[in-house]
């Protein structure tokens, strides 16, 4: 359930976006919720049983919660941490600036805002898939893609045209 | 003073071959303001179609829903109604199709623009305002579906199976924000009015109300629950 392989945990190279790039921030926080629920620990099996989802569902979204420092996968039990506690005390707004500053050090979404500050205009999906190509290999650069622009989104750190196909930074509405 | 809605023993039937089919007898409930109300029972109990008719869409055969004291009718725009199938314009952002009701209700531009972003911060969308819906997870399409509703300010929400096409964590992270949302006395609406098949949705800590009479063939566990306040409930759920 660790994501064995997949270069999980923070700090350790671009492909560490992988394990959020096909989970909702919903599902995440629903995971949370669902373990407090229980007691903030629980094995997956339980956890499976509990919210009614198989475990090859689960799977990405217990690596993703994992990934962004959300829950420990011990022995098959998993934690939530002080960081989820945080998360469920906050609020709709208070939510979305937490999880901010996680995606803020998530080194490929950092390469991308990056990027574009640099560049001081906005940038292209094509020249943004270029640039990840490079570095995790093109079929998985539009998944990428797709998920930055997700991610940034929620986190209000970036505005995307899917139109003009044009991404640009964003401040943060509050 | 009225009771925001009032269902007056609202019996429904169908008719095939001159033989009768009740598919509801003699619901009866009210809803006052700060009301969070449950239609509870397994599909094909008639709980859509109780809600068609509280809406306005579909009349009873006998029996009559009063919205403030008057007949209801399916433009009053103080009711509003999420859908279970979120029902968004694939063609148009974020912001248009939470603008639409309130295009539809006359609101001038500016003031559409502005009450639109006002709903889709509250849901927790801000950001995606000009996603279009294929860009969206199903949570958020339905957030999208719950800020087109409260833009039109309605006294009265009608909420149709709004999780039930969500994956269960989805559902319950969304189900979560929204009551939160609604300790916020703020906010519209008045009153909500949720159908669904999930008892646990309800959390079965509601009071029972307006149950239908025994002698009618219901099905187990299909009834009326009166949830409590909608911000106290937030609370208690939280907590």
């Amino acid at each position: 359930m660790s994501n064995s392989g997949e270069g999980v945990g923070r700090g350790s190279g671009v492909t560490d976006f992988h394990p959020i790039a096909k989970v909702s921030v919903g599902q995440i926080l629903g995971l949370v919720e669902a373990i407090d629920e229980v007691g903030g620990v629980a094995d997956v099996a339980t956890i499976s049983q509990e919210v009614d989802m198989e475990l090859d569902r689960l799977g990405p979204i217990l690596g993703a919660a994992e990934f962004l420092g959300l829950a420990t996968v011990e022995d098959g039990d998993v934690r939530i941490t002080d960081l989820s506690r945080k998360l469920l005390h906050a609020n709709v707004r208070e939510r979305k600036a937490i999880v901010r500053d996680i995606i803020d050090d998530v080194p490929v979404f950092h390469l991308i805002t990056d990027m574009a500050r640099k560049a001081g205009r906005p940038l292209s999906r094509e020249e943004i898939i270029e640039a990840l190509s490079a570095r995790v290999g093109s079929h998985q650069a539009e998944d990428l893609f797709k998920a930055l622009v997700y991610w940034g989104r929620y986190v209000e750190l970036v505005r995307y045209d899917s139109q003009s196909e044009m991404l640009t930074l964003r401040t943060p509405s509050k | 003073m009225h009771p925001l809605l009032e269902v007056k023993d609202v019996t429904k039937s169908y008719f095939e071959n001159g033989k009768e089919f009740k598919v509801l007898e003699l619901v009866r409930f009210d809803l006052a303001e700060r009301d969070f109300v449950c239609v509870v029972g397994p599909s094909g109990c008639g709980k859509s179609t109780l809600l068609r008719i509280i809406v306005g869409l579909d009349k009873p055969t006998s029996g009559a829903v009063l919205f403030e004291g008057e007949p209801i009718r399916a433009d009053n725009p103080q009711v509003a109604m999420v859908f279970q199938s979120f029902a968004l314009f694939p063609w148009l952002t974020v912001q248009q199709n939470v603008e639409l009701g309130l295009e539809a209700k006359g609101t001038p531009p500016e003031e559409r623009h502005r009450l639109a972003r006002k709903f889709i911060d509250a849901v927790g969308l801000t950001g995606f305002e000009d996603a279009f819906p294929r860009e969206l997870s199903g949570g958020m399409k339905q957030r999208v579906g719950i800020a087109r509703a409260l833009a039109i300010e309605p006294l009265l929400l009608c909420m149709d199976e709004p999780f039930s096409s969500l994956d269960p964590l989805t559902a319950q992270n969304l189900r979560d924000e929204i009551l939160q949302l609604w300790a916020n006395p703020d906010l519209p609406p008045k009153a909500v009015l949720m159908v669904t098949h999930a008892i646990e949705e309800t959390r079965s800590d509601g009071r029972r109300i307006g149950d239908r009479p025994a002698a009618a063939a219901q099905p187990e566990g299909a009834g009326v629950l009166r949830l409590g306040r909608r911000d106290l409930l937030a609370h208690r759920l939280k907590g």
